[in-house]
């Protein structure tokens, strides 16, 4: 069938990627809840393993995915620490929202 | 399908891995020894490690240079100095912290394993022959920070400065990640010298370079977005402006030992990254990124001056000074040239004396449950400790860059580097900027020698090894200021991989 | 190119229009007889009582963080398994190199283990 490539292009991966890091960049800039501006970061640095992955497979090597396999494992130590001071914020003040924890100046 | 064994070259990393060792023995000794008398051996064995850490990396000194580790680490003079530099840093957040600690009645043991995990964090950050050990190092480091960035017994401040941190620098952290898949995607490699290679370079230590496109062949249009990003990323971690915002606060709501640490060590780390990415792997593009970068110092350096003006609290006002000096150290950067390699780690050797200098005086004046950080605090400080205000005042005079201190020497060889790449109105820029600056550094310096002391204050006992951090660094202020010829050599020695 | 999503496209439009027939069809010929217990959301043979969200007890968060870093470690036991097999062709010079190395990463697994099993992290009853 004409227009049939076997493989989707890296440029659509790229493209996708390239979306789904402006959509948590936005959450990040828009929402005040501080657990929604940290899922939005996890969704930037998914983004870019989406990227990373694309370009592996366009050198037809390995690197790309190894890198990705570090950038899960970075990641989970952020969520762990980052749940952790949400969570003791939460405790002291009953809110995450970013607003309400804003009383140094800037 | 056969593997040939990786060549483990340990040596090249033994700083490293006795830091590792040296904050897993704290981890350890913590759990067996929970109690708050147990806290002076803990700081005592981190020093030990920091010392046995230093020493190997002095007597790598002569070690011929390579890359070890499948290329992903570069074991070099320039590590080694960062490594040492980093080092004294760690030990001196430790004699700020066990002090300060104590008085707040506030001691986790945690505070110390968590101080070497981000200086191994800062070392790798330095060492890094790869974009993938770059980010490991920034995320170790940062990582660590988001907590000890949180960590005091008042519960407000602290834990805003965390959220702030942590939301921010995780933000920056994505931002880093996506440059260098960009730059992975348009060189094939992710190694610093064969990225240099493929954009053609002169070698250096260059790795195998499997993978990667033939010079020449470089999608030049997604490397430049992914060398943007690389800026943002890395420029927050050195507070340059405009990714800036949190520094002020941060630094305000942070324990003092670990405001001190950040605003050098990470500072110096952050800068180390950039002079690497920048100077081995993108050289060859220079002529495009020196302008984006010198216009991100101008600015930087007269906001950072501006703003500071306007402070009353003095971390806050070191806060904002510290941005300014980023913008001098950025100058370095900018004149892509082996003279502003050598006097950015010259100045960042002069900016941890002088800092770490200024710290330990508001260290050694606050006192438990107050910090004391009001600059109307130093009024009359001169006719009652008298020896701490003539330090404090080498160390304003020395960050406004008064000769003979070290702050002049090291704006001197900055800003000649800058001229000799012929950045003429940068240089003019970073002058006037820091001449302005000259006027709230004074402003400490007369509150303490020209205005009476507001209250009577009840002497306290003075805390021996934060004035003895503080007297050696004023020594090492105008030591340095008046002979700069040896570390100027050593920096010199340091950056011979930049041509 | 605009036709290497028609299969992804049919297939979507296929599962909505099951989804949206099962619904219709129950409605059109199921009979009905609503007592209370019947119309109440199921809940394990709870009662269902308050709503979903509230707050859960912060041992859940710990215990969950704690879950969430040992959950990923074990990524990097992926790439090494599918290595192991074409190292064990190489002699036992290469299967040592391979059990030192998860000897030493297991070892720092264990000791953040031993840390958090001595700070009671995972106690429930604290």
């Amino acid at each position: 069938m004409p227009g049939f490539p076997e493989v989707v292009p890296t440029e659509a991966y790229l493209g996708l990627s390239a979306v789904l890091f402006g959509i948590g960049a936005l959450g990040v800039v828009l929402r005040k809840s501080a657990l929604t501006m940290f899922m939005s970061i996890e969704l930037m640095l998914n983004a870019v393993n989406l990227s990373l992955v694309a370009f592996g497979r366009q050198f037809g090597r390995l690197d790309g995915q190894v890198i990705v396999f570090f950038v899960m494992a970075v990641a989970a130590a952020e969520v762990a620490v980052g749940l952790a001071i949400i969570v003791d914020i939460y405790r002291s003040r009953r809110s995450v929202d970013i607003d309400d924890a804003s009383w140094l100046r800037g | 399908m056969t593997f040939a064994l990786p060549a483990l070259d340990w040596w090249a990393i033994a700083p490293m891995l006795v830091l590792v060792l040296t904050g897993c023995a704290t981890l350890v000794a913590e759990l067996v020894r929970g109690d708050d008398a147990g806290r002076a051996p803990l700081a005592w064995l981190t020093v030990a490690g920091a010392s046995v850490s230093g020493g190997i990396a002095l007597g790598q000194w002569d070690d011929p240079a390579r890359l070890a580790f499948s290329d992903m680490v570069s074991s070099d003079r320039f590590t080694l100095f960062f490594t040492v530099l980093f080092l004294v840093v760690t030990c001196v957040t430790v004699l700020f912290a066990f002090e300060q600690l104590r008085r707040e009645d506030f001691h986790p043991g945690e505070f110390y394993p968590l101080l070497a995990f981000s200086t191994i964090g800062m070392v790798l950050m330095a060492a890094a022959a790869d974009l993938v050990i770059t980010f490991i190092g920034v995320e170790l480091l940062s990582i660590c920070l988001y907590i000890l960035v949180g960590f005091s017994r008042r519960r407000r401040e602290p834990e805003e400065s965390a959220i702030k941190y942590l939301l921010l620098g995780s933000f920056a952290s994505a931002f880093l990640l996506y440059g260098i898949a960009l730059v992975y995607g348009s060189t094939g490699t992710t190694s610093l010298a064969c990225v240099g290679r493929a954009l053609g370079a002169p070698g250096g230590l260059v790795g195998a370079c499997e993978g990667a496109v033939a010079t020449g062949s470089v999608a030049t249009g997604m490397l430049l977005a992914g060398i943007g990003l690389l800026v943002v990323g890395l420029g927050f971690k050195a507070a340059l402006v405009p990714f800036h915002s949190w520094a002020p606060d941060v630094y305000e709501g942070a324990p003092t030992a670990i405001t001190a640490f950040m605003s050098v060590g990470v500072k110096a780390a952050a800068f180390a990254a950039l002079l690497r990415v920048f100077l081995v792997a993108f050289p060859t593009l220079a002529p495009d990124w020196s302008v984006l970068l010198a216009v991100v110092a101008t600015v930087t350096m007269v906001t950072g001056n501006t703003v500071a003006l306007f402070q009353r609290n003095i971390k806050r006002m070191l806060g904002y000074s510290s941005i300014a000096h980023a913008g001098y150290l950025l100058v370095a950067i900018v004149a892509a040239s082996h003279a502003g390699a050598a006097s950015l780690l010259f100045y960042a050797v002069g900016y941890a004396a002088m800092n770490l200098g200024a710290f330990a005086i508001v260290v050694v004046l606050g006192r438990a449950g107050e910090e004391r950080v009001a600059i109307s605090d130093y009024a009359g400080l001169s006719q009652r400790q008298p020896l701490l205000a003539a330090l404090m005042a080498t160390f304003m005079f020395a960050l406004a860059g008064v000769p003979p201190t070290v702050g002049f020497v090291g704006k001197f060889y900055v800003f000649s580097a800058a001229v000799d790449a012929g950045y003429v109105w940068l240089a003019l820029a970073g002058l006037a900027s820091s001449v302005a600056s000259a006027y709230y550094y004074l402003r400490v310096v007369y509150q303490m020698y020209m205005v009476d002391p507001k209250e009577v204050v009840a002497s306290h006992s003075p805390h021996r090894w934060v004035s003895l951090v503080a007297t050696v660094a004023g020594f090492a202020v105008i030591a340095l200021g008046v002979f700069p010829g040896g570390i100027i050599g050593v920096a010199t020695a340091s950056t011979s991989f930049v041509r | 190119m605009a036709f290497d999503f028609v299969p992804i496209l049919i297939q979507a439009l296929v599962a909505i229009i099951i989804a949206v027939g099962v619904i219709v069809i129950a409605h059109l010929i199921g009979s009905r007889n609503p007592t209370p217990a019947k119309l109440a959301p199921y809940e394990c043979g709870m009662s269902p009582v308050g709503q979903a969200w509230r707050r859960f007890p912060i041992k859940f968060f710990l215990t969950a963080m704690l879950f969430v870093l040992f959950d990923i470690e074990v990524i990097f036991f992926v790439p090494w398994a599918a290595v192991l097999r074409h190292l064990r062709a190489g002699g036992s010079e290469y299967v040592l190199f391979a059990l030192g190395e998860m000897a030493v990463f297991v070892g720092f697994l264990a000791l953040g283990y031993v840390y958090i099993l001595k700070k009671r992290a995972l106690e429930w009853e604290a």
